[in-house]
């Protein structure tokens, strides 16, 4: 069960979700680097939910924009399965 | 007016040669250069495979692919030359699709650099928690009594 937005309390356990990005220090998520933009994708290809992964809303926003970027370079599909 | 600093992606049709490869990357360079542009990072085109097929068309031929070359540059320049290489890459027949962004002058691929902090920690937390076990088990210790060694000693020896 979810109290905060980083705070996941499971039934024995509390503890940070951390944000991917804001934990390796990356400012610039570029559209490229598909193998990182792969982590926050789920088997259809959609992009998985802040409430899941723990990025911040600031890194969920450019996130967003490099998954777009690399759908129209035909990086990443649109759609999957 | 100052410069900003720009990316261009870039897919170029997997129908041509190597040689037309390095032809056209060239061009791109030579494009940016003319509008008083300076190149600060590129990368050369490789062959991959696309995610979806993409059509081309060019003339009354369209071309349907499902790879092409990928490569990138990074470029700097002024407002009014990024007008000038967006029309030239338009008029590009080789050239399947582009993507033109604004960006920053440090690098910003990883590429499997980086190891994630939470996996370094799954790494090391066995290790130290072997430390700790090794450490913090008290060893019993016996207290000898040299009575009771003189005992076992006198015990052992056969007269």
């Amino acid at each position: 069960m979810q109290i905060r937005n980083s705070v996941l309390v499971t039934r024995n356990s509390t503890y940070m979700k951390q944000c991917y990005f804001t934990e390796n220090h990356i400012k610039y998520i570029d559209h490229k680097d598909v193998d990182i933009l792969k982590k926050f994708l789920n088997p259809h290809a959609r992009m998985v939910s802040r409430k899941k992964t723990g990025v911040t809303a600031k890194s969920q926003r450019n996130l967003a924009t490099a998954v777009k970027r690399a759908r129209f370079m035909g990086l990443l599909p649109f759609v999957s399965r | 007016m100052e410069n900003q600093i720009y990316e261009i992606s870039y897919l170029l049709l997997p129908s041509i040669s190597a040689e037309q490869i390095s032809v056209a990357v060239a061009k791109l360079k030579d494009i940016i250069v003319s509008q008083n542009g300076t190149a600060i990072s590129d990368e050369n085109p490789v062959l991959i495979d696309l995610a979806y097929s993409m059509t081309k068309v060019v003339g009354t031929t369209r071309h349907k692919t499902d790879s092409g070359y990928f490569g990138w540059v990074k470029f700097e320049v002024g407002a009014e030359g990024i007008s000038g290489i967006k029309k030239a890459l338009d008029g590009n027949d080789i050239i399947l699709r582009y993507l033109i962004i604004k960006t920053v002058r440090e690098n910003t691929l990883l590429h499997g650099k980086m190891k994630l902090k939470s996996e370094e920690r799954v790494k090391t937390l066995p290790t130290v928690l072997e430390d700790e076990v090794i450490v913090d088990v008290p060893v019993p210790e016996k207290e000898i009594i040299m009575e009771d060694l003189d005992k076992s000693i006198d015990d052992l020896v056969i007269v």
